[in-house]
């Protein structure tokens, strides 16, 4: 499950991160990646993907900065659902 | 000195979850504009506009009507409060219809709906995956149109969709056109960013839309101008109701000049720039165009209280904000007479002005703002001159639509903002 989230997630940034073979936990701010535009769109893809809501409390960049603290928010965010 | 202003409304990514929650409840006519908005379409736009989910809000049918919602709704609230007049309007991309719809030009409920069908529309472009748009930094928007260029002689298209700053434009066109567009300007040391759920907004690939929605632009009636609209196609002035439908059809396929529209403003010694929307997209491209600019966000409370502050160095420029009373009297002589019959006009025209003037003077005396009833009465005696003068119905639609827009009086005051019902009401 987190893995094929991962591969999603990966697939998606690739549109934005092209010529760059993205690793899992690579800091993808260091890249020089942060405008507001490329956030809200991540923003809506995960939610979308993965039916989840990301509030407000979640806008850490710490949640975003690599593939695999992505997944990890998305597998809380999911969990956290299931148990409601 | 007089600060010189211009109203900037900005256009698609200007919304988010919790947008314009703030002046909603601060402001009753913010909230009476957001459920106006509502009873147009049907469902409730407010909450989505406040609780999401961001995707929801983020669909085409959605964050444009919201956009343009918390524009006007915050263009109100201004008025209403501050109320020193701009000596320009201008909206980027989307925001242009805002910006129409402040400037008088366009009724709110028609820009309301008119703008969850084109983002219908646009939902429907964007899904066909026809073309793509994307946002390129860091790269002069010269180079960026030779770029364009090549690739137009290498029988590929796409072109500058937006020129933004001197070093953002925005491109458009066939989806592998324009990636490969991309990849030609990060190597150039730019940066893209590609907008994935948008249409190819401001090139050729929209005609087919523009067309659509052409037929619809050329059913709305467009009403006078109170101030200029800077236009997106070629940063000139337009205040021509006739050529409202037009330049939004071809303002899909043609790219969006800001930079120009910035030089303008400078060049016509603006000095206050307002954003009127829900957070700050347009100041930081006024700073990165033209020096002497300042540019605030009346959505963001920090920037709301500096507005608050440099404006309330001219207290008397507010005192001239217009009444109900004051227009009508205003209107009641400016509209031309095409009754002859001497007896008629002077039993009905001069006698309901004089009546009118009666209540302008009692306020004067006291120094007191108009009752409800009063403006009711000064409106139903201007619907006796008008009549009387022989004034058409939809020239007397115009003055009514401009006179309560002018005053702000939408909510107060609506019935007079459909004249037959006023007629049936009168007689």
């Amino acid at each position: 499950m987190m893995e094929e989230n991962k591969v999603k997630i990966k697939k998606f940034l690739s549109r934005f991160f092209r010529k760059h073979e993205l690793a899992d936990d690579e800091d993808i701010f260091a890249l020089g990646f942060v405008n507001s535009l490329f956030a809200m769109q991540l923003v809506m893809f995960l939610e979308k993907e993965f039916a989840v809501t990301i509030d407000s409390k979640d806008m850490d960049l710490d949640n975003f900065r690599t593939i695999n603290r992505m997944a990890a928010l998305i597998e809380e965010k999911t969990v956290v659902d299931q148990q409601l | 000195m007089m600060e010189k202003m211009a109203f900037l409304f900005p256009g698609q990514g200007s919304h988010f979850v919790g947008m314009s929650k703030g002046l909603y409840d601060q402001y009753t006519i913010v909230k009476q504009t957001f459920e106006e908005a509502n009873d147009v379409l049907g469902y409730d736009l407010a909450k989505l506009c406040f609780e999401g989910t961001l995707a929801e809000l983020s669909k085409a049918k959605n964050s444009q009507p919201a956009i343009l919602v918390s524009s006007v709704a915050s263009f109100r609230a201004y008025m209403q409060e501050l109320g020193i007049v701009p000596q320009f309007l201008a909206g980027h991309s989307l925001g242009e219809y805002a910006a129409f719809t402040c400037a008088g030009a366009i009724r709110f409920p028609d820009a309301v709906q008119l703008l969850h069908e084109r983002g219908t529309l646009t939902d429907e472009v964007a899904a066909s995956g026809v073309g793509a748009m994307s946002i390129v930094d860091g790269v002069e928007s010269r180079l960026v149109e030779q770029a364009c260029q090549e690739m137009v002689q290498e029988g590929r298209q796409v072109s500058v969709s937006c020129y933004n700053t001197p070093n953002q434009t925005a491109i458009s066109g066939d989806s592998d056109a324009v990636m490969e567009l991309e990849d030609r300007l990060t190597e150039q040391g730019g940066l893209a960013t590609p907008l994935l759920a948008s249409a190819p907004f401001h090139c050729s690939y929209m005609q087919p839309m523009a067309d659509l929605l052409l037929e619809k632009l050329s059913r709305l009636p467009y009403g006078f101008f109170k101030y200029p609209v800077i236009t997106n196609r070629n940063a000139e002035p337009m205040a021509h109701s006739e050529k409202v439908a037009n330049n939004l059809a071809l303002h899909l396929t043609q790219p969006v000049q800001w930079e120009r529209t910035m030089q303008y403003f400078k060049h016509k010694g603006v000095t206050l720039a307002i954003e009127m929307g829900p957070k700050n997209v347009l100041t930081n491209m006024v700073k990165a165009n033209v020096e002497g600019i300042e540019a605030l966000c009346y959505g963001a409370k920090e920037d709301r209280k500096k507005i608050e502050q440099i404006l309330s160095a001219y207290p008397g420029l507010k005192k001239h904000i217009p009444t109900i009373i004051t227009r009508s009297l205003a209107v009641a002589v400016a509209t031309p007479n095409r009754n002859w019959d001497n007896e008629e006009y002077q039993e009905k025209v001069v006698k309901s002005y004089r009546k009118i003037q009666g209540i302008q003077d009692s306020l004067e005396e006291s120094g007191a703002k108009p009752t409800l009833e009063q403006m009711r009465e000064a409106l139903d005696l201007l619907k006796i001159i008008l009549d009387t003068k022989q004034v058409p119905e939809e020239e007397q639609t115009h003055w009514y639509n401009q006179i309560i827009d002018e005053t702000g009086t939408y909510y107060e005051l609506n019935e007079y903002l459909a004249p037959a019902r006023l007629a049936e009401k009168i007689s």
